[in-house]
This record gives structure tokens, sequence and C-alpha cells, in this order.
């Protein structure tokens, strides 16, 4: 039994760190981020790369130093696509380039702080071994929905996101400086994006191609969550953690097709997603 | 909106652009078109220099196909490194019949129709003399039927391991396979893991779920199923291939509690799986084989587990046997690493194509030997390669051996050898049948 708890934990807390800056900046911003998995892969190639050089502390700093000051590459990129089919193309673009800059950079080989982390140690439930990492994971992630619930719902900032989101016109048309807002949200979801592919260091390896893969998963957690609902991503990743660990333990020769099985389901059955309350505005 | 001069003007430049590129094209690349046999138009570009058969060359132009983006890079790279550095060594001592040979690369990603286009431009336009490439089974797959029909270029798979290719006879005229299959790695595994667990009861098998994920489990379970009829199958888990987690897997295997798990993992798949089972304690409990682990072996591989590579860097010892020696020595100190299996595939086939031509000319004392005397020496040719002597037999398919270990502190030990003749079916014989006949 434990170990089935462990297996739904730690998938969900995978897809949800994989596919929060997604729902964020899909959001708020209405830009879909096909660039999104090549973010979340770059933390994870950085975080490796700078801790196991500089060691913990010093590392994560820089890497979250440097993480901060790339949103503005994006800012600059996003600018030039003024429509959805702009978007594609342009942040498409850019995961093509940047797994060329990190085949460049990093080569081809695995980068992963699993060693470190499992220097962490476990905790033993029943005999059976919980890693530490998996625990402290799960409250970094956990810390960041926080903020960015105190952010969205407890700022005047967030009250700008959360306008500009149901109707950017209108927002406008009241004083909120649409864009400007518009370009914080990528800021910030392209950041959460890659502080988590650094946190999901402590549990899984990066390597080239890995982003594409990504954005699968996160696509998906999206649209059962409802486009652009921050609790509605992570009740599609608890619902398509529960549904493929199911499918492991009963059935596993479906694995390959628990997630899309999911997506089909809930989009036979609410079309918007789970968490759609209404139609939004284009 | 646009006028009506506009839409004119737009018009015009439209043709007069037309006209201009045609022009351009016309004068950079002169093309025939050439109706072939089966009733396509093919353009083809003529050699700049069509040399009689028999007449010396300057160049040999070595076209090769591998991962270079994706994370198959992690054996594209590797491999093309060999390439380059087999390439240099035979050119330094004279090329191949006294021709400098050239590297003309590819990137495998994009599927096998990319492939087929691939390998139509490297043979049809950029000309090359021998095409050497591929990893992707389905790849080898696509491409085998193109270069058979085609019939100008003589085409080497170098890593792919499918069992089709000679199960079903695909290789017929100018194609040719210097490695082994999937029934060479789950016959060899399931032989060593009689050998040092005799007592095995059951067993799980955990791999990708794509055409070589099952077939490597299928001919290890058959293999392994036939030698010890008794051994229990608890589980067959397949994964997407690329999955980050593998908890679930892992939950499972922790309360099967199987003596052996089985997987062909490769990529980050490998590196996931290890370090997350290690994490939760599985290697404690369950000893693993894996079909590709080599790479496994220097991302912190627990001792004490069973690892095929279809090479290994220790194996023919480097102390008595030179070719390996210098082979390591150069690829480690100028690549940072000792050599893992996929550049010892392409040291095989880079090999097997120079001896092919050399022995070609030889026998028919040419200066050089055209594609049906080539062929006709490489489906009888043995011949000296890092990390084994390679037999070519009738089926154009090499009689590989595989190495078999076990891991301690990132390196194998207790190595095996597997004869070629114990771990393949004699050429004519179906891979499915001759497991059973075990």
């Amino acid at each position: 039994m434990i170990n089935i708890l462990v297996a739904l934990y730690a998938f969900f807390l995978n897809l949800l760190a994989v596919s929060i800056g997604m729902a964020f900046i899909y959001s708020v911003a209405r830009v879909l981020n096909l660039a999104h998995g090549a973010f979340f892969v770059l933390g994870g190639y950085l975080a490796t790369a700078l801790i196991t050089s500089l060691g913990p502390v010093p590392g994560a700093l820089a890497t979250a130093a440097i993480l901060a000051a790339l949103p503005p590459l994006l800012y600059l990129y996003v600018r030039f696509a003024r429509d959805e089919l702009e978007q594609l193309f342009v942040t498409y673009a850019l995961l093509l380039l940047m797994e060329g800059l990190f085949k460049l950079v990093f080569g081809y080989g695995n980068y992963t702080l699993a060693d470190l982390a499992a220097g962490l140690g476990a905790v033993f439930i029943e005999g059976q071994r919980i890693p530490n990492a998996y625990l402290l994971g799960g409250a970094a992630v956990a810390g960041l929905m926080a903020v960015l619930y105190i952010l969205l719902y407890k700022t005047r900032l967030g009250l700008y996101m959360r306008a500009v989101s149901d109707d950017s016109e209108m927002a406008a048309a009241l004083g909120v400086k649409s864009p400007l807002v518009q370009h914080l949200s990528i800021f910030l979801g392209v950041f959460t994006t890659s502080l988590l592919g650094a946190v999901a260091a402590t549990w899984q390896a990066y390597t080239l191609g890995l982003s594409a893969e990504v954005l699968i998963y996160a696509f998906a957690a999206l649209v059962i969550g409802g486009l652009g609902n921050l609790w509605g991503v992570a009740a599609a990743s608890a619902l398509v953690a529960a549904v493929r660990t199911a499918t492991v333990m009963v059935y596993p020769e479906l694995e390959l097709l628990a997630i899309y099985l999911v997506v089909i389901a809930v989009l036979l059955v609410r079309p918007g997603g789970i968490f759609t309350r209404h139609a939004r505005v284009a | 909106m646009a006028s009506r001069r506009d839409l004119l003007k737009m018009g015009v430049s439209f043709v007069v652009g037309l006209g201009v590129g045609a022009g351009l094209t016309s004068l950079l690349r002169p093309q025939v078109a050439q109706v072939s046999p089966t009733g396509t138009t093919t353009l083809e570009t003529p050699k700049p220099t069509t040399t009689a058969a028999g007449r010396k060359r300057d160049v040999f132009k070595l076209g090769v196909v591998t991962f270079q983006t994706g994370a198959a890079s992690i054996f594209g790279v590797p491999a093309l490194n060999a390439a380059q550095l087999l390439v240099e060594q035979i050119n330094q001592a004279g090329g191949i019949l006294g021709a400098k040979v050239e590297l003309v690369v590819r990137d495998e990603s994009g599927g096998s129709d990319k492939m087929i286009a691939v390998y139509r431009e490297l043979t049809q336009q950029a000309g090359v003399d021998a095409y050497i490439g591929l990893i992707s089974s389905a790849d080898c797959l696509a491409v085998a039927p193109v270069a058979e029909e085609l019939g100008t270029t003589l085409t080497v798979f170098f890593d792919c391991a499918t069992k089709q290719l000679v199960d079903k006879d695909m290789m017929k005229k100018v194609t040719f396979r210097t490695g082994g299959t999937t029934v060479t790695d789950g016959v060899s595994l399931a032989r060593y893991v009689l050998e040092v667990m005799p007592d095995v009861k059951t067993v799980v098998g955990l791999n990708q779920d794509y055409a070589y994920g099952r077939d490597e489990w299928s001919d290890f379970k058959n293999a392994l199923l036939t030698l010890k009829p008794d051994v229990k199958v608890l589980d067959e888990l397949f994964t997407p291939l690329f999955s980050t987690d593998y908890s679930a897997q892992i939950s499972k295997i922790l309360d099967l509690k199987p003596d052996l798990v089985h997987t062909s993992f490769w990529g980050p798949d490998l590196v996931n799986f290890i370090k997350q089972a290690s994490a939760r304690g599985l290697f404690q409990q369950t000893r693993v084989a894996f079909a590709r682990g080599e790479f496994g072996l220097y991302e912190g591989m627990p001792d004490g587990q069973i690892v095929e590579g279809p090479h290994y860097h220790g194996f023919p010892d480097p102390k008595a046997y030179s070719i390996n020696r210098d082979f390591v020595n150069a690829y480690t100190s100028r690549f940072g690493s000792p050599p893992p299996y996929p550049a010892y595939h392409m040291a095989n086939a880079i090999l097997g194509v120079k001896y092919a031509f050399e022995v070609a000319a030889a026998a028919e004392n040419v200066g050089w030997p055209d594609l049906s005397a080539v062929v006709k020496v490489f489906k009888r040719l043995a011949y000296p390669a890092p990390g084994d002597y390679i037999i070519m037999t009738p089926n154009h398919n090499a009689m590989r051996g595989a190495v078999v270990g076990v891991s301690k502190g990132g390196r194998l030990t207790s190595l095996k050898y597997m004869h070629p003749a114990e771990v393949n079916p004699p050429v004519g014989v179906v891979s499915d049948q001759w497991i059973k006949s075990l």
C-alpha cells in the first residue's frame, strides 16, 4: 500500500512541476509557450552543472540568479508574435534554438542531482524507503504554489493579472497596463518553470531531446485542468497520477495510453477542461 | 487591400523570381531526369568524377548517418567520434586503396521517411561511395528496401538491432549489417544470468514500449524460459519512451519481489531508473539484468548487476590485443572517456567497408573494385576490429558474439565472451524457431 502511495505522490509531483509554469503563462498572457519544456530542462541543466561545480548553496543561488535574468530573452522574442499562430512559430523556433544551445554548452550526457539528493537520506515507513528528496521536492513545489496563490489573490498585481486573464481589453479600458501585466506574467511563468526544472533535477535526469517530451505532459495537464487554470492543473496532475498508477498496477500494457485516455475522457465530458468556470473572452 | 496594380506587380515579380531561380538552379546543379525501372522519375545529378571501374581514385566519400540531436545522441555522438578518429587513422595510413576518405555526415533525427530522403540524397546527389548508418531499428527497416531497390551503393547498418532484417531476408544485394540483433542480446544475457544465478525462479520485465524494447524482452524471456522452463514471469512492464518517473514500476517490483528484473532501458530512461530505483532500495532486494547497461556504469549503477554490452572496452583484454588497446587509448585521450559500444559498432562498420574494398580489389586484381565485387567479398569476409573479429555471413549479417559481465565500482568484472554460434541463429534459421530449439 505504502508503495502505491509513493508512486502516486511521485508522479503527481513530477507532473505538477512540469505544468504549473505553462498554465500560469497561458492563463494570464494567453501565450502557448511551446518552448516551455526547454525552460524546464534549462533549469535542470543549470542547477546540476552549477551545484556540482560550486557546491549546494552558491550553486543554487547562481542558478536562481541566471534563471531570473533569462525571461527578458523570451520577452524580446514573444514581442515579435502578434497572434497565436505566430506565437506557435516563435516559441517552437525557440525550443529548437535552445536544444541546439544545450548540445553546445552541456553536450550529450545526462545531468541530474539525484546523487546529491540520495545523500539526504530516506524515511522508512512499513519497511519501505521513501527518499527525503521527494518530500523536500514536494515542499518546494507546494511553497511555489503558495507564493503564486498569494501573488494572484492577495496583491494588487495579482488582481490586475486576474483581470487581464479574464478580459484584457476591458482591463485596459479600466486603466490596467495590460501588455505590461502580460509580460510580467511571462517572466514569472518562465522563471517558475525553470526553478521547478531545477527542483526536479533531484529525481530526474536531463539530456538532449527532453524538452519536447516534457511539453507533451505539460500540455496534457493543461488541457485536462482547463486551459489556463492553475488549480485545474493541480487537479489534473492528481487525476493523471491516479490513472497512471492504477494502470501500472492492474494492466501495465496500457501505460503508454493512460495519459491520453484521460485527456480524451475529459474532453468528451467537459470539453473546456475540469475547472473551467465560464467561457473565456478571446 | 492590394490594388490591381499591386497584384500585377506581385505577379510579375513572382514570374521573374521563378525564372531567376530556375536559371540559378540549373547553373548550380546540372540535373538529369531519369526514369528508373520501377517507373518512378527521379532527378539525378551525375557524379562529377565518373571514373571507370578499375582505375584508382583520389577521394572515397563515406556517408555517415547517426543521431546528432535528441536523446539518442548518447549513441550517435560517440559513434561519430569513432568514425572521425578511424577515418583520420585510415587516411594517415594511405586511405582506402590510395583514396583519401571524406566523411559526409547527416543527422538521424526526423523519422524513417526522412532517413529515406537522406539516403537518396547521399547516394544520388552527394554521390557517396559507401553509406554507413542508422541506430534506430525503424530507420533500418525503412531504408533497407530503398537501398536494395536502388542497388547503387554499398550500405552498412552499424547499430540497429532488429532481427527482422535477417528473419525476413531483407539484406540481399548491397545492404549489410556488421552488428548482432536483439537475439544476440537476449540469448547472451539469459545464458549469463543462468550461470551466475542458477536458482533464479522469478523475473519481471521492464522495457520501453516500442519495437526495440518489446523485441529485447521477448528474446530474453523466450531464451530464459527455454533454457530454464520453471522460471516464472511475474509481470511484463512497458513504459513510454523517455518517461521521467518510474515510481509506479519500482513500487510494483518492490511488491512483487522477483529474483531478477530484465531491462533494455537506454539514455535518460536508464539513468532515471537507476537513480530512482537506488533511492527506493530496489537493488538491495532484486538483481537487475541490463541489455544496454554500459552507460549506466558511469551513472552510479550499484555493484552486482548483470550488464550485457554488445561491446565493452575491457574486452578483448587491451594488454593482449593491441588493436583494442590502440583504439581505447586514442579514443580516451581525444574524447576524455573510454569508447562505449556505439563507438565499437561504428569501428566494425568502417573497417568492414575498408577491408571489403581492399580485398575485392586484390581478388579482382584491379585498382578499384566495382560494387558487385565488393558485395561478393563482403558477405564472406572476416576481419579484425577493436572489439572482436567480425565474421560476415552470406545473409549479409555479422555473426557477433557478446560480452556480459557484472558491475563493480563503475566497471564490468567477471567478463564473459559469448561465442557467436551460441548466441545467434545459424544462417537461414528464423530467430524465434532457433530460440525455441535451445
